[in-house]
């Protein structure tokens, strides 16, 4: 272990090396060379963390010795404290030239240029021998491993192990890797075993049929004779085991499976084995077409018109299946009303139609779409097809620093151009006979694998792609990255590969758009030669998770802002408004206070006259007054003559009224004396004789009394007598 | 802006699917007419050069898929472009909505000062029409269009990338209006202003749907 993690460090320092070396030997601007090495430095740092954690990952899988582990961290920290704080530059620099000599020894292909796999092979190689060396410790192991990794006894020793997360190490030394192709077969299981009893009933007999029509086909071929035709050459050993059991082959012989994907399926058998492998033919989901091809959709006007304009549909052989095509597309878009009708889609069904008939075409590409996650990118905001992007741009950064960075600095993100290549699986610019192979691997291995694709063509053009400016950029990767691929020399004998199914029988019976032929087995093994793990995959998922996440919340800021914004402007134009008012209603007052300043005046300089005025009359009064009195004395004297008689006949007059009201009381006064006395002296009179009798009764009481006291004392006698 | 007299600007077609977007920049490109050209996936960009009072401008036109669920792919091509077109189809009252849904997220989200012209298309349908007859495939307008464009302080156009009308004239009068990058002061201050992330016109504009459509 720790042997291999410095040789891999030495590798990186070997490609730091080279990427210092070469800006210096171009033309280029110091600064920007500056830039590009800072960024590609950073780069490299974040590929051989990536890197690490591959070997971790493998330990936790291989290895669960700790001291193994620890020993393999300190190693790697060892590396690291070296590369950062090593200051005698002497020891980098024999570091640097034992690295250069070690990658020379590696001897790794030199068509590849790129980082990854530089660092790779020769990590690849190191590896071996570490492994062999373990093995000679620990008997058994490598056995072990290659029963786990191949499902086979141990007869394939010769076949050295593997120690990478990638796959399988084949006698060239290169390698397998299939790890897509376990982890696809696996979602698939799992999406099958969700299903409910009867649905799986229904695909098992679908499967069934594909059986059947597979041997009938075979039977159909051997009793014609064996056709001596190479191109039509058919290895039914092989076949028959994937379509007897695809998961069974998928487990026990990943390596073999992937070899005859990267020759590609044989035309003939296409359609059932895509069936197979992704356990789409099922009765029920082929009833439920019957019966929704027959309702309208909203969408059709829409299909309609799409497919009168799509290229490939006006044309040839496709032309008696538009009806298909159409009936396919538009089932869908009732089946999956979620997603409906996306652009692009037909590009997916057609190769789909091409090898099947409808319904079955139809279940395929309900299952592309919802066990292979393809509806998430046609769903609206188009999620999926966003992740991929990232993906991919992720990918090309890891594999090719300098290209990302060119097509950074460019000014080109790779939604620019590969958003059709996704959406549409290569099929919107690229010729059918390659999209149907790229269909081959992605049945098996994924929608992922088209990132394969994508990056190969990108490794391929990448010397050309450099020197282009964004506008040749975008023209070239949009049109023309295929090109890489065409046959410009008729000479060129694609044809030796005795398993040349795709680019010869494409050419020959399927649909070839273009006159050019392409070496399709090429650009697939090239393209199956990229490495491409789940893992990283999944990294960079929640890499792509957390940068949306990000996006979203900061745009809910803005918008947040915006609405606080609109909500703030309209208050500031209220009181834009209430300050306009306030300053119209104080104009108004100061010219108030202005005109009132002024009838002030006026009323001062009024008020200054009338006092004038005031005093003039003033004086004219107390002139007259004295006047007046004057005239007053005079007719007082007049008046007190002649008042004084006249006062006394008043006075006269009156008191003859009231002596005459007097007499009249007096009189009265009288009269009631009078009854009043007479009244008395009956009382007196009365009071005489009740005096009188007063004095008899008071006389008869004593007569009484002293007759009283006589018997009294006769009583006290008589009683004294009595008692005695 | 590599020569004195060369203003590059960048151009987006916008509008519903199958209005004619990539149909008018094959016109103005390469003066050519496909009776069907297939539906865009993605964008494409092309360019063209030509020169206005002799000054060259290079058009950098994205052509964007019209589709609506594409729309999540749009924002990246019309965020810093000085120009854009929205385009309708005259014979299509619902993509003359949709025009006005995508003038109104223009104001709100592209630069402030970005040019638009909007573009009522297939005149050619209609050209040979008695003005005003019942039966007219017409189903917006010429005033609407007018109407919408005066309201918005927007470039007017009808045109058919069929026909060739008024094509030309649409990109002419966006160069017209592009500033010299040569005069300097006046649009360094407003590129600076470009550049600020726009909260300010959320609510003024008056498009609300279909208020005023002519269906």
């Amino acid at each position: 272990m720790s042997k291999s993690d410095s040789e891999f460090e030495d590798t990186t320092f070997v490609d730091k090396k080279a990427v210092t070396k070469k800006p210096f030997s171009d033309d280029e601007d110091d600064s920007s060379d500056e830039d590009l090495l800072n960024k590609v430095n950073a780069k490299l740092k974040s590929l051989k963390s990536e890197y690490m954690d591959d070997d971790e990952e493998e330990e936790d899988e291989e290895f669960t010795s700790p001291i193994k582990r620890l020993q393999h961290n300190n190693d790697s920290k060892e590396i690291l404290s070296d590369d950062k704080y090593d200051d005698d530059m002497q020891d980098i620099q024999s570091q640097l030239d034992k690295a250069t000599i070690n990658s020379h020894q590696s001897g790794y292909p030199t068509e590849d240029t790129s980082a990854f796999s530089v660092a790779f092979s020769a990590r690849e190689k190191d590896a071996s021998s570490e492994n062999s060396s373990l093995a000679a410790k620990k008997p058994g192991f490598t056995s072990s491993f290659t029963n786990w990794l191949t499902g086979k006894p141990s007869n394939t020793s010769q076949q050295p192990p593997i120690k990478n997360g990638y796959g399988f190490q084949d006698e060239k030394g290169e390698i397998i890797s299939y790890k897509l192709l376990l982890s696809r077969n696996e979602g698939n299981q799992a999406c099958f075993n969700a299903l409910d009893a009867k649905e799986q009933e229904q695909i098992q007999l679908g499967t069934n049929t594909l059986k059947t029509l597979f041997n009938e086909f075979q039977k159909n071929i051997e009793s014609h004779g064996s056709d001596s035709n190479q191109s039509d050459y058919i290895d039914w050993d092989f076949w028959s085991l994937i379509i007897n059991d695809y998961n069974d082959c998928v487990a026990k012989d990943p390596v073999k499976l992937y070899r005859e994907l990267t020759n590609g399926i044989p035309s003939k058998l296409r359609g059932l084995l895509w069936q197979v492998m992704i356990n789409s033919k099922s009765y029920g989901l082929e009833d439920i077409y019957t019966s929704i091809i027959l309702e309208p959709s909203n969408h059709e006007k829409q299909i309609k018109k799409d497919l009168s304009r799509t290229r490939f549909v006006t044309d040839n052989s496709m032309s008696d299946k538009s009806d298909s095509l159409f009936n396919i597309i538009k089932a869908y878009s009732l089946f999956d009303s979620e997603v409906g009708y996306t652009q692009g889609m037909a590009f997916i069904a057609v190769p789909l139609l091409m090898n099947m008939n409808e319904s079955e075409a139809f279940c395929l590409m309900t299952k592309l779409m919802k066990v292979y996650g393809l509806r998430e990118f046609y769903l609206p905001d188009m999620p999926g097809l966003h992740l991929i992007l990232y993906q991919f741009e992720r990918l090309l950064e890891d594999m090719s620093p300098k290209l990302h960075l060119h097509l950074m600095r460019q000014g080109i993100k790779s939604s620019m151009y590969a958003s059709q290549w996704f959406l549409t699986m290569f099929a919107y610019k690229f010729p059918l006979d390659i999209v149907i192979r790229i269909f081959d691997v992605i049945l098996a291995e994924g929608i992922e694998s088209s990132l394969k694709f994508a990056i190969a063509l990108m490794m391929k053009n990448e010397d050309k792609l450099l020197q282009f400016n964004f506008d040749q950029l975008l023209e070239y990767l949009k049109d023309k990255l295929f090109e890489y691929y065409i046959i410009d020399d008729n000479t060129e004998e694609y044809a030796a590969n005795p398993f040349t199914f795709g680019a010869g029988s494409a050419n020959t019976n399927n649909v070839n758009n273009s006159a050019n032929s392409y070496r399709v087995n090429e650009l697939v093994q090239d393209a199956m030669k990229i490495k491409i793990l789940p893992m990283t995959l999944k990294k960079y998922e929640s890499e792509h998770e957390e940068i949306y996440k990000l996006e979203k919340e900061r745009e809910e800021e803005i918008e947040t802002l915006r609405t606080k914004n609109a909500q703030l402007t309209r208050e500031i134009r209220k009181l834009e408004q209430s300050y306009a008012m306030l300053n119209k209603e104080h104009v108004e007052v100061a010219n108030e206070m202005i005109q009132g300043k002024v009838n002030l005046a006026n009323l001062e300089d009024e008020n200054s006259d009338l006092k004038q005025e005031i005093s003039q009359l003033e004086e004219k009064i107390s002139e007259l007054e004295s006047e007046q009195a004057n005239q007053l004395k005079e007719i007082e004297e007049m008046t007190s003559e002649e008042g004084k008689s006249g006062d006394m006949i008043e006075k006269l007059k009156a008191k003859e009224e009231l002596d005459l009201d007097l007499e009249e009381e007096i009189r009265r006064t009288m009269e009631r004396n009078l009854e009043v006395m007479e009244a008395n002296r009956f009382l007196e009179e009365q009071l005489n004789n009740l005096d009188k009798q007063f004095k008899e009764s008071k006389r008869e009481y004593e007569s009484v009394s002293i007759e009283h006291e006589e018997l009294k004392k006769k009583w006290g006698i008589a009683k004294s007598f009595f008692s005695d | 802006m590599n020569a004195k007299s060369s203003t590059s600007v960048k151009l987006v077609l916008l509008g519903e699917a199958a209005v004619g977007k990539s149909s008018l920049v094959l016109r103005f490109v390469s003066n050519d007419f496909q009776e069907n050209k297939e539906p865009t996936i993605g964008a494409a960009y092309l360019t063209q050069r030509c020169t206005i009072n002799d000054r060259t401008i290079k058009f950098d036109i994205w052509d964007t898929a019209g589709q609506e669920r594409f729309a999540s792919l749009a924002p990246m091509y019309y965020r810093n472009a000085q120009a854009a077109l929205v385009v309708y189809d005259i014979t299509k009252p619902q993509s003359f909505i949709k025009a006005r849904h995508w003038v109104k997220e223009l104001h709100e989200q592209a630069s402030k000062n970005i040019i638009i012209a909007l573009v009522g298309n297939k005149y050619d349908v209609v050209e040979n029409e008695e003005e005003g007859s019942e039966d007219s495939k017409r189903k917006v307008s010429i005033e609407e269009g007018k109407q919408l464009a005066k309201d918005e302080g927007l470039l007017f156009f009808e045109s058919s990338a069929k026909s060739g009308f008024n094509v030309n004239e649409i990109f002419m009068a966006i160069g017209h209006k592009i500033p010299d990058t040569s005069a300097g002061a006046a649009s360094v201050n407003d590129n600076r202003n470009s550049e600020r992330v726009d909260l300010t016109v959320n609510n003024d504009s008056p498009v609300n749907g279909n208020a005023n459509c002519g269906c």
